[in-house]
Order: C-alpha cells, then sequence, then structure tokens
C-alpha cells in the first residue's frame, strides 16, 4: 500500500521545512509586535517578512524539487526492484529445490546479497518450509543476513527496527526467537507488536522442546509480562499453528494466567477448533468472571462438544444475569442432547434480549427434527409475538420455510 | 481614531495566521510518522493474510444509505459485495427514494420480499418492506419512509448483526482490503470504538467492476484543487489529530464504528446535515463523562474513493452544507467549548474547531478588507500588504505541497510525473479565486445556519461509479 523507501527522509525534510518556518513567523511575529504597539520605529518588519517569504520560497523550491525527484527514480526504482525480485525467485527457487549450489547463488555479486535477493527469499520463506526452507536460511545466514537483521532489531530508528523485525517474521530464523521475545518489553507498542507476531511465528517452526526453559514456555512467560491487547496475543497463539495446541494446554494450565489471557486462550482454542481441548476449557464455564464463562461457552460450541461435567453450568448459564453469557450458553446447548437442550432452550425464546431469542430459536433449530419442529410450532402458536417472529426468521434463514410461507405465519406478516 | 483597533486586529491576524500554519504544520510532521512509517511496516500485505487465514477479524455490517440513487446504487452495492472480506453484510437502505433505486435493485439482485425480525435499538421512520436477495445471501435491503440519512442509518443498524458496522455513502466506492484494513484496528485495541479512512476523488480515475483500475488527473482545475483539499484533510489534518486522540470528524462516505457504542450513544442524531461529525462528537463526550478508556481513530490506509463536485453550482452547495454542518455540531455541543471535563478535546479541539475552522471564513474576509483598506488608506505600507498575501500563498502553497507529498509514497498514487507537477501548480492556482469563492460560500453559509437547519440540497453528479452516468441526486462526503 505505502512505498518503504524515503518516507523517513521526507519527514526529516518536513521537520526541517517547519522548523525553519516557525522561527521564522514567531520573529515575524515578535518584530510586527514591537514595531506596531511599542512605536518602535526602526523594527525591521519588512526586512524578516521578506527573508520569511525568501525561505519560505526556497522551502518550496526544496519541497518540489524533491517530490518530482521522488516520484522519477521510485518509479524506475520501482520497476527495476520488480525484475530483480523475480530473477532472484527464480534462483531462490532453484537452489531450495537443489538444483543449483548455494555458492553459486550470488554469482556476479558481492558476498553481502543484494535487497532484491533478501525481499525475494523472505517472500518465498513465507511459503516454503521443511527441508526447502532451511536451505534457504542456511544461505541466508551464510550471507551474514540473520546478522544483520538482528542489529537493525536494536537500531535506534524506528523504520529500520520495524523492518527487521518484519524481515525476521518472515523468516523464522530460530537464532532470533530470544531477540524478538525481548523486543515484548519494549515501550512502543508498535514494535511490542510487530514482535510478538514474528516471534509465535518463529517459534511455529522450531523443533518442540518441552520442559521450562523450552521456547514454548519462554514464549508464555514473555507473553505473561507484556502489555499487548489481547486480539494481538490471539493473532500470535493462531500463528503457532500447529505448536498451538501444546501451548494452549500449558497457558490454560498455568495457575496464575490473568483473566485477560485467559480469556485470549480460550477464544484461540475455540477458534482453532482444538476439540481434544474440551476439557480444559470446561474448567472456565462457571469462572467468576462473565467475559470468561461466555468465552468458554463460545469456544465450547466452535469446538463443537460439551464434556459432560459442563452440563450443569450451561444449563445454568441459560438462566445467567449476563445477557452474552446467555447468549453463548444458547449457542452451545445445540450441542447437548436434545432432550436436555430443547426444555431448557424453549423459555429463551421470550428472553427480553433479542440476542438470545435468535440464538435460543437457532440452537433449536439445530438439534434435530425434534428441534425443527419445536421452532415451527414456536412460530405458529408461541404466544409471545417476539419469539414468533424470531422463530419464523431462523426457520427462513434454515430454508425450512420460503418466504411466501412466512408471511401466512398468523401475527408476523 | 481607528489606528489603535486596527493595529490590534492586524497583529491577531498575523498571530491567527502563524499560529493556523505551524498547527498544520505540525500536523503533517505528526501525521507523516505516526501514521505512515508504522502504518506501512504494521500492516503489510503478509500480516493481513496471516489475518485472514487465521479467522482474526471481526465481521462486518456494511449499512448504505441511499436516496434517489438510482445511477449508481447497482455498481456500489455491487463493489461493496466483491470486497476482500470472509465475513460481512451489506444492507441497503433506500430512504423514500422517489426514483427507481428499490426497482433497479430488486431486479439486479433478485430481492425477494420477506419479513424480518429486527431489533428496534433506535426508534426510525416506518419501514414499508424488507428484502433479501437470493443472489447473494449477504445483501439485505430495506425500503422505508424517507427520514433523512441519520434515520436511514439508525434502521441499518436496528438491523446489523455484526459486531462493527461500516459506514458508506451509496456512491462512494471501497478498496477491495479497505475493511480488512480496518477492521484490524478493532482487533488490536478493544477501546477503539471508531475509525475513519481516507476519502480519495475517483474524478479521473477508470473504473472496471467497481475498482479502480487506473489513476489519472482530472482534466478540470476545480476537481484537481479538489485534490489537494482532500489531500491536505486526510494526510495531514486526520492524521495529527488522531495522533493526539482528538479527532472530532470520520467522514461519512467511509467509517468504522464498533455497533454497541454507538447504540451507547444514541445512534446516529436526525435532523442536522453533519451526523458524521454529530456522532463522533458525541462518541467522544459520551465516554469522556462516563470515564471510560475509549479511542477514536484516522487510519491513513483504508481508501474510499469518492466523485467530488465537477461544477461550481454542486461545490457551493456542498461546501455550504459542510460549514452549516460544521457550526451546527459545535453549538450543539458548545458546552464542551473550554471545558476542562473534556480534556485535551475540550480545551484544544473544539476550541481549534471554532477558531480555525467555523469562524475561518469571517476571518479571513475581514483579513482581505482590513490589508485592503490598509493599503488603500496608507495605514499598511503597499510594499507590506504585497509581500504578506505572498507569504500566505506561499506557505499555503507550502502545506498543499506536503500533504500532497504523502501521496506520492502509496502505491496506488497519481502514476505519471505530470500529474506531480499539475498538483504543483494547481496548489498555486487555487490561490487565484478558488479559495475565495469557497470563503464566501463558507462565509455565507455561517450567516444561513440559524435559518436552514437540517437542509442537504440537492447534489449535481456523473455517476462515476455507475453502469450508466447519467446526471444523479446524492450527497458528497464532508472531506
Amino acid at each position: 500500500m505505502w512505498r518503504r523507501y524515503g518516507d523517513a527522509v521526507y519527514t526529516l525534510v518536513t521537520f526541517a521545512v517547519f522548523g525553519f518556518e516557525t522561527l521564522a513567523l514567531g520573529a515575524l511575529s515578535i518584530s510586527f509586535l514591537l514595531g506596531r504597539t511599542t512605536g518602535i520605529a526602526d523594527t525591521p518588519v519588512e526586512g524578516i517578512l521578506l527573508a520569511t517569504l525568501t525561505s519560505t520560497a526556497s522551502a518550496l523550491a526544496l519541497l518540489g524539487f524533491f517530490l518530482l525527484a521522488y516520484h522519477f527514480t521510485s518509479t524506475l526504482r520501482d520497476r527495476w526492484h520488480v525484475e530483480q525480485l523475480d530473477t532472484w525467485t527464480e534462483r531462490w527457487i532453484a537452489l531450495a529445490l537443489e538444483d543449483t549450489p548455494a555458492e553459486q547463488l550470488a554469482e556476479g555479486s558481492t558476498r553481502r546479497l543484494p535487497r532484491a535477493a533478501v525481499d525475494a527469499v523472505l517472500s518465498l520463506l513465507e511459503v516454503v518450509k521443511s527441508e526447502e526452507g532451511d536451505r534457504l536460511k542456511a544461505v541466508l545466514a551464510g550471507h551474514g543476513v540473520d546478522r544483520l537483521l538482528l542489529r537493525h532489531v536494536r537500531s535506534g530508528h524506528l523504520t529500520a527496527r520495524l523492518d527487521a523485525i518484519e524481515s525476521l517474521g518472515k523468516a523464522r530464523l530460530p537464532q532470533a526467537f530470544d531477540a524478538l521475545i525481548s523486543l515484548l518489553k519494549h515501550p512502543r507498542p508498535v514494535v511490542r507488536r510487530m514482535a510478538v507476531r514474528a516471534a509465535a511465528g518463529t517459534l511455529a517452526t522450531m523443533p518442540p522442546e518441552p520442559g521450562p526453559d523450552g521456547p514454548g514456555a519462554r514464549f508464555i512467560e514473555a507473553l505473561k509480562g507484556t502489555d499487548i491487547q489481547s486480539g494481538v496475543a490471539q493473532e500470535s497463539l493462531l500463528l503457532l499453528e500447529t505448536r498451538a495446541g501444546a501451548v494452549l494446554r500449558d497457558l490454560l494450565a498455568q495457575p496464575d494466567l490473568g483473566d485477560r489471557l485467559r480469556w485470549v486462550a480460550l477464544e484461540t482454542t475455540g477458534r482453532l477448533g482444538l476439540a481434544d481441548m474440551a476439557g480444559e476449557v470446561a474448567g472456565s464455564t462457571s469462572h467468576a468472571d462473565p467475559e470468561l464463562r461466555a468465552a468458554a461457552f463460545r469456544a465450547l460450541r466452535r469446538l463443537g462438544s460439551v464434556p459432560e461435567e459442563a452440563h450443569g453450568s450451561l444449563l445454568e448459564a441459560l438462566r445467567d444475569e449476563v445477557d452474552f453469557v446467555r447468549v453463548q450458553a444458547s449457542h452451545a446447548a445445540a450441542f447437548l442432547p436434545s432432550e436436555v437442550a430443547l426444555p431448557a432452550l424453549e423459555p429463551g425464546l421470550e428472553d427480553e434480549s433479542w440476542w438470545v431469542r435468535r440464538a435460543t430459536a437457532a440452537s433449536m433449530a439445530r438439534l434435530g427434527d425434534d428441534g425443527v419442529a419445536a421452532v415451527r410450532r414456536a412460530a405458529e402458536t408461541h404466544p409471545d409475538q417476539a419469539a414468533r417472529e424470531m422463530a419464523v426468521q431462523i426457520l427462513l434463514e434454515a430454508g425450512v420455510l420460503d418466504p411466501a410461507a412466512a408471511r401466512l405465519v398468523k401475527g408476523v406478516a | 481614531m481607528w489606528s489603535a483597533p486596527l493595529t490590534v486586529y492586524q497583529y491577531v491576524l498575523l498571530v491567527y495566521f502563524s499560529g493556523l500554519n505551524l498547527l498544520y504544520a505540525l500536523f503533517c510532521c505528526v501525521g507523516l510518522r505516526a501514521l505512515v512509517i508504522v502504518f506501512a511496516r504494521e500492516f503489510s500485505q503478509g500480516s493481513l493474510r496471516d489475518l485472514l487465514e487465521r479467522d482474526v477479524y471481526k465481521p462486518v455490517s456494511i449499512l448504505v444509505p441511499a436516496y434517489d440513487e438510482e445511477v449508481s446504487i447497482v455498481g456500489s452495492v455491487r463493489s461493496l459485495l466483491a470486497l476482500q472480506f470472509p465475513e460481512f453484510e451489506v444492507i441497503v437502505v433506500s430512504d423514500g427514494s422517489t426514483d427507481e433505486t428499490m426497482a433497479r435493485l430488486i431486479d439486479a439482485f433478485s430481492l425477494a420480499e420477506q419479513p424480518w425480525a429486527s431489533r428496534q435499538d433506535l426508534p426510525t421512520a416506518p419501514i414499508r418492506r424488507t428484502y433479501r436477495s437470493l443472489t447473494h445471501p449477504n445483501l439485505v435491503v430495506v425500503d422505508k419512509e424517507n427520514g433523512g440519512k441519520a434515520d436511514a442509518l439508525n434502521a441499518g443498524l436496528n438491523l446489523a448483526r455484526y459486531p462493527l458496522f461500516a459506514a458508506v455513502d451509496a456512491d462512494s466506492m471501497l478498496d477491495a482490503e479497505a475493511i480488512l484494513r480496518a477492521t484490524r484496528l478493532f482487533v488490536e485495541d478493544e477501546t477503539l470504538v471508531a475509525v475513519g479512512g481516507t476519502i480519495r476523488p475517483l474524478n479521473g480515475a477508470v473504473v472496471q467492476d467497481g475498482r479502480v483500475t487506473e489513476l489519472a488527473m482530472p482534466k478540470r482545475w476545480l476537481e484537481r484543487f479538489q485534490v489537494l483539499e482532500y489531500a491536505r484533510a486526510f494526510f495531514t489534518g486526520r492524521a495529527g489529530w488522531s495522533h493526539f486522540k482528538s479527532l472530532l470528524i470520520i467522514s461519512g462516505a467511509f467509517g468504522l464504528f464498533r455497533r454497541t457504542a454507538v447504540l451507547e450513544a444514541g445512534g446516529f442524531l436526525v435532523g442536522t446535515v453533519s451526523e458524521d461529525m454529530e456522532l463522533v462528537v458525541r462518541l467522544h463526550k459520551h465516554f469522556l463523562r462516563k470515564g471510560q478508556p475509549y479511542n477514536i481513530r484516522f487510519t491513513p490506509d483504508p481508501i474510499c474513493w469518492t466523485e467530488v463536485p465537477t461544477d461550481l453550482k454542486t461545490l457551493r452547495r456542498q461546501r455550504n452544507r459542510w460549514h452549516r454542518g460544521l457550526c451546527e455540531t459545535l453549538w450543539k455541543h458548545r458546552d464542551m467549548l473550554f471545558n476542562p471535563r473534556y480534556g485535551r478535546l475540550g480545551m484544544v479541539a473544539v476550541p481549534y474547531f471554532w477558531i480555525f475552522e467555523a469562524l475561518s471564513p469571517l476571518v479571513e474576509v475581514s483579513g482581505y478588507l482590513i490589508v485592503g483598506v490598509g493599503a488603500f488608506t496608507g495605514f499598511v505600507s503597499p510594499r507590506f500588504t504585497i509581500l504578506f498575501v505572498l507569504l500566505a500563498v506561499l506557505y499555503g502553497m507550502l502545506l498543499s505541497q506536503l500533504a500532497a507529498g504523502v501521496e506520492t509514497f502509496l502505491s496506488t498514487r497519481y502514476p505519471r510525473l505530470r500529474d506531480r507537477v499539475v498538483l504543483l501548480v494547481a496548489a498555486f492556482i487555487e490561490f487565484v479565486g478558488y479559495r475565495q469563492f469557497l470563503v464566501l460560500e463558507r462565509t455565507l453559509a455561517t450567516v444561513q445556519v440559524p435559518f436552514k437547519k437540517g437542509q442537504w440540497g440537492k447534489m449535481r453528479r456523473q455517476g462515476a461509479t455507475a453502469v450508466a452516468a447519467p446526471e444523479t441526486a446524492v450527497t458528497a462526503p464532508r472531506p
């Protein structure tokens, strides 16, 4: 979306131009005030005005030149970079497939790989994994790219630092893992956010190493100690790919796990559909925090099963005083046996919350023929008009009722 | 006798000019550093792909209020349905359209009438019928009685199912990734209640299948001036205010909101011409009064394309409406002015909008008069007058160029070098008549505020987002 070169220089030019303009306008205002209000006749107002004018014209000329030059050179550079990327991508693919010996890769270039070569291999590493990926990583390390990126990660320049973190996130180099998790304590939120994503991606490719000193455990500790938003923490856990299950299991087993991270772990477990973790999730269905209860039911709904130990808390949650807990519990109730779920769900059809009514009717419709029959009955005969309307809508959405028939249902049309 | 007051007023004008321009400059620097540099890196294509592949997104309801949009509505809805986003619904609300808007929608999307059990969170004008598309399961169309744009948005909000909603003008077009990029911010920040995106003029662009395939500078200078204005407004002003957590405006053409937050604040205000700004100010007020952490942001990334007026008459009406809307909103929330209860919003942002936006046309007109009279009577030397006017013009050009310069870093920029030169020239020419023309219209609007409350006025468009391109009557977004 944005060109990533020249923007820092442009910001500097902007700072310089306006720093100078601020001084000029300040001097102009003061000299004007002195000349006019205190009667000091020889204040050089016009001289300062002329100087301000000259400096503004010069700044405009400088800026205009910069923009035109940037436009021209960036057009050429973009074109050249695309060509180079294509060439290097072909070379890297050949190398990954072992058609080309690594030493021939940088033929005709210096030992340090050109930017296009690094960009091309980083893009490839996002999709190429296993042995081919390792081979590419080894060549990158051979050319010192890992050391260069790690040096940039510690750079004082924000742009260089962010670029390096992004590159390490693509490269997934195990030797960069500790540097990345150490950035989770960085004062800048954007650095923490990008670092946690890059660290998670790297961890996903590292060999499992159980124990308190293993990378998984170090990642959990870093997560517990960092200040990042729940959405970012969730995204990082999802980036763990096949390692996610083990990390989530360890995370949920942490005795000192905060509510925020517990919520994230429950949400992620549900999103990943880790059905074998339903037991771990069930433990949170009776948590004191309604947000956590709701997250646990949402996760169970996504996992598609409600373990027996959670049946009691689920039935209780259908009458929870917090409406969003009732909503999630109603959805999860679709995975109870229908003879248990239907009688427990039916009162929800006349709940004061539109969302609970909707979740109830939708869950009932998912409970097989008995459920659909119960919703149809509600659509036709329920004494509460809101319940009838919701039942009709769910039947329409499920394709059980067509719009023409729906209009004939008493009290809804 | 007049010497002392004139001197004081001249000084006030100088300080006003310096203050305003330095604020713009500050916002430009902040916008560049805080937004573009960070956004360019954090929201890369790779990170967006991760977001999609791993289902880390929040589904969105897109609300499209439409009044007499027969020319552009089908094209607009098609472009929205083609967005790259895994889970969204499009809710078109025809606000008592008197033309063929409904017929075209029914025909194009095979709409079937069906009863709808919607919530009634917000009161609205009566709903006539609700339709669902047989070809696009995520398209809902509501035909309701006329109640204004805010009322139509409220009706859509009552139907919206998802936690986030986007308010999009029926004549605007979103970039394919716009929703994805905007929703990403909600994933990252639970306190976020609203996000405004960048709006760019569509004039001159080539549009295919609801997408901008080629960007070119418009042919008319009137449109070129607006390209500069939009760049100034979005790439500097909004970015700066957003950085200081004091963003007061999210364009009605494209904004993304947390549904529960908007419902809590009471939805869109009916009977104003500035429902977009009014809602944002009310959201600030609501959360500040509750003492609840919240955030309202601008993002330079999600881009919405809109057609800007091509004739002076339409432009006049648009700017008149925008300025009246600004004054209406500021007046309605006048209790925020210099009120420390509202923090930097009450002490900085709202006063800025009063002094440098709402009152600016009056100050500018009086400035022209004073300098003219001063030069004529000999109170101010003609040489000083000329130099000062020249300084104002050059400084304005500098600000325009800085804003337009940000556009150079976009991958979808005006591609030709000639376009860049045209923008440089436009920054100069706009001072010869165009700015004065707009200042006069805004001065008129300031006077009209009490008499034309809630009046929108018809807008003439070419219909760039449309299948065909005859004249249409639509409302244009505020930059």
